[in-house]
């Protein structure tokens, strides 16, 4: 019965040759099946196994491969040789970044749709690096074997099983096409497979395993290196569409540092949340240091676990995760390493490690943690966000969850008197109810439409349309002024004529009506900034004026954005004095736009207008 | 033999101390060996099993259990298709804490996630200490909230195997047509979407509570 379930007749478009053939050899191969232990049970006389060692068809994480078909020496072997990406995968990289780096928005993206032009990348990054790992080894370039027809077509199919292998660790959201990425190859596979069908020995059957194995290791491997890559690349050019002349210059320290933060600049509530998290902790970190509070007591940490032997270890792998890794995997593998350095015995519960990453977050106040966990959640390949790391990110979002909802009256009373007044402030409510999070807000719809989401949930970020809704919850007044200047900025842009060299506007047009990216006919659809797009466009069709205003107006609403394209003005506009108009708009150079006051708002309106008459 | 895997995340729910790591380390124990997936601690551990010719691959995520810590659950059991809702035989508080675990389950976690409640320590019982939680009181919440139900030694090793084994077997494992229909979201081919795949194989299901 099991058989017929799992191997249906040959015309069914379901059948799966690799099941077939593992079925027919079933008695004789071995090496094809699990090794099992039995476990015994005193009081079920029903058969269980538990299985020790791997399933031989199923890829691992690289770092936990224990595949019986393949020994250490051989993956060493296969996988010590690729350090770099193979060219032709390295050109998907620039595009991308190319790709990014062009002005095709009226509006900058939030990070969650930033996040979703990634994710996008990944997947098709993922699928290219299946075809490459394909093509490579039925060439014979990896086992040296014979490339017969017979080899490269099993190679194609065995895609099949391998890619049921590699997405086996799958999770979290593709909203915008089927996760898996080759899912192409195995139908191809099915129906070539339902023509011919040819036996294959064991050996065959085996060395098509190892194939499989050391092909989904090499995907893996060229994943991470993507991850690198972008993002070192993202760090050398910048996160700003800048000016086509001008190309930014980075002094070797700052190739070293990669501020999360400005990948979140577009998404006040990140950066306003993470702010008031950072305050928040230092406020604790404070009240620690001067034993106002016993944070070991507090922690319960005293049941034979001492922080401080540790602590420097922690603070250094803290300090790699927040200052000196760059991409989500740099990142989160310093986060595993955290939890590794955590773990004083195999036994400790989730208990000891929550209050230990509780303790040592608030004594070391690691800055932009927050930003560094969203940054993980966001950019890190979904995909790969699974298991020990799916848990560890987790546990540290959980730890900075209890820290942001502590409040005074988590503390004995005695500490609210001996509070300075802005110790007490920061610590009058939780952070969460001062800030939404735009993830809730979508979690929130989400769980209207299914019933797949829960509380607390941070969704794949969803691009509805280019201007997702922002959260209005904490600051209505600036929302609403933020979203009027956007839609003037807007309505600038509507009258530009575009460029002929800049990407289309019926594609971007076509594009925002979509309620998708379409990554096939571009790698991805993104504006970091607004504003120099604008500035260059403009600047071609010599609409100065109009550049100057937008320039201005989105100077306003991302007061503290690093401006990188500094374009200045060059002509008057229509009468208004250029230097009266600069002198004005410098006023405001390095406010921020949340401490702009409600006058000054105005004035820099009164200036908006004077430039645009 | 089919050889895919089917992932399954399991969130460990329960007071504090009433022996919720100590179960999954039991549960995992066997393999404490060389090649073992890598752990954090007993907070993330991993375990397969075979069941019915499919394995089933157990990603156990454990909570911290004290009190301060529980507003906290829900981001650990968003997603899970099964929960173990611990409580110690000895202490009726736990019971009661149970309780409200399975409230909360059922009202904010995916929709179909298969609860197990557990009452562990029962090895105190045979060394002379009282029960404060009848047998009876842990099968009826099971019965009316439509739960699994075992009472388990952690330190024996009793009826273990057996929690996860009745897991196992009351989730919806995928078919193969349901892995061809497979569309983007949660679910992907070796996760269970228990809300997709409601009428999988309840058939299989044979807990001995």
């Amino acid at each position: 019965m099991a058989r017929q379930l799992f191997t249906p007749p040959i015309t069914n478009p379901r059948f799966d040759p690799n099941q077939s053939i593992r079925e027919s050899y079933k008695n004789t191969t071995n090496c094809i099946q699990f090794q099992q232990i039995s476990h015994q049970d005193q009081n079920d006389n029903e058969k269980s196994n538990c299985d020790g060692d791997e399933d031989s068809t199923t890829s691992e994480r690289l770092d936990n491969i224990k595949s019986p078909i393949l020994t250490k020496q051989e993956i060493d072997d296969a996988l010590n040789g690729v350090t770099n990406l193979p060219s032709e995968l390295s050109k998907l990289i620039d595009i991308f970044i190319d790709d990014l780096k062009q002005p095709k928005y009226v509006r900058p993206l939030t990070v969650l749709q930033l996040s979703s032009v990634f994710q996008s990348f990944y997947i098709k990054f993922d699928k290219a690096s299946f075809q490459h790992v394909s093509l490579v080894s039925s060439n014979g370039n990896i086992n040296g074997g014979p490339s017969s027809f017979l080899a490269a077509k099993e190679t194609l199919s065995s895609g099949f099983s391998g890619i049921f292998g590699r997405s086996r660790s799958s999770s979290g959201n593709s909203v915008m096409r089927p996760r898996r990425s080759s899912s192409l190859f195995s139908n191809d596979s099915i129906s070539n497979s339902n023509n011919a069908t040819q036996m294959l020995s064991p050996e065959e059957i085996k060395r098509q395993l190892r194939i499989n194995e050391l092909n989904n290791m090499k995907i893996e491997k060229y994943m991470e290196f993507c991850e690198r890559d972008v993002f070192k690349k993202i760090l050398i050019v910048g996160t700003s569409v800048s000016s086509p002349n001008k190309m930014k210059t980075l002094k070797p320290h700052q190739l070293q540092t990669f501020k999360v933060g400005n990948l979140f600049r577009n998404s006040v509530e990140f950066t306003e949340y993470n702010k008031l998290l950072n305050e928040k902790i230092f406020c604790l970190s404070k009240l620690s240091t001067m034993n106002k509070i016993d944070l070991i007591k507090f922690l319960s940490l005293n049941n034979g676990i001492d922080p401080e032997p540790k602590f420097e270890e922690i603070k250094d792998i803290l300090y790699e995760f927040t200052y000196h890794s760059i991409s989500p995997c740099e990142k989160i593998k310093a986060l595993l390493k955290l939890h590794e350095i955590m773990t004083y015995s195999q036994e400790m519960s989730n208990d000891d490690y929550l209050s230990l990453l509780i303790y040592y977050i608030i004594t070391i106040v690691p800055r932009d943690i927050f930003l560094n966990a969203e940054f993980i959640r966001l950019f890190r390949y979904k995909k790969k966000l699974v298991e020990t790391e799916s848990f560890a990110l987790t546990n540290l979002e959980a730890a900075l969850v209890f820290v942001e909802g502590l409040t005074k009256d988590d503390f004995s009373n005695e500490l609210k008197d001996k509070l300075a007044e802005n110790e007490g402030k920061i610590l009058e409510s939780s952070i969460s109810s001062k800030v939404s999070l735009p993830s809730k807000t979508t979690m929130m719809h989400k769980t209207n439409g299914s019933n797949n989401t829960n509380i607390g949930d941070i969704v794949t970020p969803t691009i509805q349309r280019p201007d997702v809704t922002r959260s209005n919850s904490y600051d209505g007044f600036r929302t609403v002024f933020d979203s009027s200047l956007k839609n003037i900025i807007g309505k600038i842009r509507s009258y530009t004529p575009p460029h002929p060299n800049t990407v289309g506007g019926n594609n971007f047009h076509n594009n925002t009506n979509n309620n998708n990216l379409n990554i096939p006919r571009s790698s991805s659809q993104l504006s970091m900034e607004l504003v120099n797009r604008d500035t260059v466009e403009m600047l071609r069709d010599g609409s100065r004026s109009t550049s100057s205003s937008s320039r201005s107006s989105a100077s306003l609403e991302h007061g503290n954005r690093e401006c990188t394209g500094d374009l200045t003005i060059t002509t008057s506009a229509n009468g208004v004095d250029k230097k009266e108009i600069q002198k004005s708009w410098k006023k405001y150079k390095g406010r921020k736009f949340e401490d702009l006051t409600i006058c000054e708002l105005r004035d820099l309106f009164e200036i908006y207008q004077k430039m645009m008459q | 033999m089919n050889t895919s895997v089917t992932s399954i995340k399991l969130v460990l729910l329960g007071e504090a101390a009433v022996g919720k790591s100590s179960i999954v380390l039991r549960f995992v124990s066997n393999d404490f060996a060389e090649n073992k997936e890598p752990t954090i601690g007993a907070a993330f551990l991993t375990q397969r099993v075979t069941i019915n010719e499919h394995t089933v691959k157990f990603e156990i995520w454990d909570t911290a259990g004290q009190e301060r810590f529980a507003s906290l659950a829900p981001m650990y059991y968003r997603n899970a298709q099964a929960a173990l809702v611990v409580y110690d035989v000895t202490k009726p508080q736990s019971f009661i804490k149970a309780r409200h675990w399975v409230k909360e389950l059922h009202e904010q976690a995916s929709k179909d996630i298969i609860i197990a409640l557990v009452g562990n320590k029962i090895d105190v019982l045979q060394d002379g200490g009282e029960r404060k939680v009848a047998k009876e009181e842990g099968e009826k919440l099971a019965e009316e909230k439509g739960l699994l139900f075992f009472e388990t030694s952690a330190k024996t090793g009793e009826n273990v195997n057996n929690v996860f084994l009745g897991i196992g077997e009351k989730i919806p494992l995928k078919k193969a047509e349901e892995q061809n229909n497979a569309n983007e979201g949660e679910s992907n081919n070796q996760r269970v979407d228990l809300n997709a795949a409601n009428n999988g194989t309840s058939a299989n299901s044979a807990c001995s509570c």
